[in-house]
């Protein structure tokens, strides 16, 4: 029997290391992931404007001075909503931070005579590194439990497979950010836990088809890699159905959401993409890998007892 | 059969009805009940809340030493914030010797007023022991574990639990006290809070109790504030408040409508795609998930301590994938199943048979990930894992249970045209075709 999905696997697992490499090779060219203020912290100041103001003034009396409105965050203060709070991930580097508060408020004075500043003001990131640690932490230990689960209802190296698909799409999707230097702020955790939930889920329904069919169909008659391959073929209508809708749905927000909200469902449509992708090209076969590799060692082993008999 | 679909109807009738209106939100005599969306509390970064500003006090240390305890105070404010629900606040570091601290606070939260906010995470926390000479025997850095309990006369106290050196000390402390007969004092950054004779003979267990004194002791609120301030820490600095203001949400004022809008046509875009592909259980699915959505929001709105971010929504999402995946291989399997010529009722019942195992498989697998993440996670990742723990525990129930009994009912009702669950002809009807007899 023809195999459809798994007849080029080396080609697959070559291609989603490219990709990986590109990611390790932006990284570098770019001296690192492209982090937002949440993590990097920066400068704030609050401006009282005296009365309620509109963030677009804002942002054209930012970018008037030099400083990126996109990596700026501009929140309304005060019990009237008259003070804007803005934070700026890094300050213009000809100007010190005395004479760009002046410039910023002489920009704004023709719609807000009356704006006036405290000054400018460094500040630590939201996210600090322990969050950070914390959620990666959290993915190891989660990913273990998961291996052990898969390992007690299917066997041992079907939960090696999904953990790797799972490594392998967080990869992806990390090396996406570094190539398209997506601005990454505390919701880019947020989206590597929602691909962990649903990469698994992913794969699991692969891997349960399989396992029905390991028991339907006996070894001899077809090669594990044949039945795999036909598990693959069975499930993928639910395989394209489900994707779809997951991903038509993300579309949607990505396309009518605000930037923070482009900023998180970026990189999850990379990962949604990545953890069906992975499910099929990379779990699966690194589960038959060592499975057929299992079977010849257990297949050499009967052959010594039965010459000794 | 026929009975049986009109209490069925009925039933489905009253739930839209309780539906509307726990979503539209009415009032009657007194009881006034909000729109169920508005009840939901919201994360700073959707709805916005109380920032501050504290000064550190840098008097009489090295910049070293006070960098280290400014660090060490970030984190005890951190905990505090934490213990009262508040996961999502932010803590961060302004300028040297600043702490700026942003709180969402909504009419959920634990406490309302920032002012109270401040007093209760920025008190010291420094507990003392001490005997009837003033010397002080033992500290709060000997508690291990500090909690709400209640005395023999039901007022409400606050336990403490030693690590061995503590449990050592307070013995020591008690039996000194016994045996001379004066008694033990207990202080609150420098403030005696309660003091007491010990009677029955000296405490080596490592227990103790503070009793708020007084007729009526502590209120639970207050034996509960000063059990986090104990087990989070003393605070190493002392904090001079500058500033205390509102603030809008942190994503931006207009996220949230946005968001929502988003949102919306997704959903509505996922439900034309289950309706043009899966037909009639397509719309089954939809009726389902609407549901789920419904459920989602009243878990939401009464379990006040969970705040809805966007990692929150993220999580939320993730359920609908999840509940939507569980609706496919069930439709799937059906039509599997139906090909292979069975009936529609058979080939129903064994499609969510079937189904199953993939899908307990695949959604324990989940439920996993998100307990460890709602368990070890700390801020906004403990909301994630908590949102997708009840998102997949409310889809599988909706997913199968609500889309099981709705599909048996409109089997029930007699539809039986093919045409409206499938596209794909089963064997049995193709033969019956080509007999010319009927389908």
């Amino acid at each position: 029997m023809k195999l459809w999905f798994l007849n080029k696997t080396k080609f697959f697992v070559i291609f989603s290391c490219l990709v990986v490499l590109a990611g390790v090779i932006a990284y570098f060219a770019y001296g690192g992931l492209n982090l937002g203020i949440d993590f990097t912290g920066g400068s704030i100041f609050t401006v009282e404007m005296g009365s309620p103001f509109d963030d677009a003034d804002i942002n054209a009396a930012l970018k008037a001075n030099g400083v990126d409105p996109g990596s700026a965050q501009i929140i309304h203060g005060g019990a009237n909503n008259e003070s804007a709070i803005i934070r700026m991930k890094e300050l213009p580097l000809e100007t010190d931070a005395v004479s760009l508060r002046q410039s910023i408020l002489d920009s704004l004075s023709s719609k807000y005579p009356s704006a006036s500043a405290g000054e400018i003001n460094n500040v630590g990131g939201v996210t600090s590194s322990e969050i950070v640690m914390n959620a990666f932490l959290s993915i190891v230990i989660a990913s273990a439990l998961m291996m052990i689960y898969i390992w007690i209802r299917f066997t041992f190296y079907s939960g090696i497979g999904a953990v790797i698909a799972l490594v392998h799409d967080i990869l992806i999707m990390t090396a996406f950010v570094c190539i398209a230097r997506v601005e990454l702020n505390s919701s880019y955790i947020a989206a590597c836990l929602t691909i962990l939930g649903y990469s698994i889920n992913d794969t699991i329904v692969v891997f349960d088809r399989i396992r029905e069919n390991n028991k339907r169909y006996d070894t001899r008659q077809l090669t594990r890699w044949q039945i795999a391959d036909m598990s693959i073929r069975e499930t993928l209508p639910r395989t394209i159905n489900t994707s779809l809708t997951v991903l038509i749905t993300t579309l949607a927000v990505y396309i009518f959401g605000v930037q923070s909200i482009k900023d998180f469902t970026l990189p999850l449509l990379v990962g949604l993409v990545s953890g069906t992708y992975s499910s099929i090209f990379i779990a699966t076969p690194v589960w038959m890998v060592f499975e057929v590799w299992r079977d010849k060692r257990m297949q050499f082993k009967p052959a010594v007892q039965k010459s000794k008999a | 059969m026929k009975k049986r679909y009109t209490v069925a109807l009925v039933v489905l009738a009253a739930l839209g009805l309780i539906v509307g209106f726990l979503m539209a939100g009415f009032s009657v005599d007194i009881y006034d009940f909000k729109p169920l969306p508005q009840q939901i509390s919201l994360g700073l970064d959707l709805t916005g809340g109380a920032y501050a500003v504290l000064q550190a006090d840098s008097t009489g240390m090295d910049p070293g030493e006070f960098g280290a305890k400014l660090n060490t105070t970030l984190g005890v404010l951190r905990k505090r914030l934490d213990e009262k629900g508040f996961l999502e606040a932010t803590v961060v570091k302004e300028g040297s010797d600043r702490i700026r601290i942003e709180v969402p606070i909504n009419e959920t939260s634990q406490i309302k007023d920032p002012d109270a906010i401040l007093s209760f995470i920025t008190q010291g926390g420094f507990l003392e022991f001490k005997n009837a000479a003033g010397e002080t025997k033992l500290t709060g850095a000997n508690v291990i574990q500090a909690y709400v309990s209640m005395n023999e006369k039901s007022q409400y106290v606050t336990a403490l639990k030693f690590d061995n050196e503590g449990a050592e000390l307070f013995g020591k402390l008690t039996e000194e006290a016994y045996n001379n007969g004066t008694y033990i004092v207990m202080t609150l950054d420098g403030k005696t809070i309660s003091s007491a004779s010990v009677e029955k003979g000296p405490i080596y267990g490592g227990n103790a109790i503070i009793e708020g004194g007084g007729t009526n002791g502590f209120t639970r609120e207050e034996a509960e504030n000063l059990a986090i301030q104990i087990q989070s820490g003393a605070l190493p600095l002392t904090l001079h408040e500058i500033e205390n203001r509102s603030m809008s949400a942190s994503l931006g004022q207009d996220a949230l409508q946005k968001s929502l809008f988003a949102g919306l046509v997704g959903i509505i875009m996922l439900f034309l795609f289950m309706f043009i592909y899966y037909r009639l259980p397509g719309v089954v699915a939809c009726i389902a998930l609407t549901l789920y959505i419904f459920i989602i929001l009243l878990v939401l709105a009464l379990i006040k301590s969970i705040q809805l971010t966007l990692p929150g929504i993220a999580g939320i999402i993730l359920g609908i994938g999840m509940a939507v995946d569980a609706n496919v291989l069930i439709f799937e399997r059906f039509k599997e199943e139906f090909a292979s010529g069975k009936t529609l009722r058979a080939s129903m019942n064994s499609g969510f048979h079937k189904a199953m195992s993939t899908i307990i498989d695949s959604n324990l697998t989940t439920v996993i990930a998100g307990g460890v993440i709602a368990f070890f996670g700390v801020g906004t990742v403990k909301g994630f894992g908590i949102t997708l723990i009840i998102s997949i525990a409310v889809s599988m129930f909706t997913a199968i249970t609500v889309t099981r009994w709705l599909l048996n009912l409109v089997l029930d009702m007699n539809v039986k045209n093919v045409k409206f669950y499938t596209i794909r002809k089963s064997k049995a009807q193709l033969a019956a075709e080509k007999e010319g007899g009927l389908a």
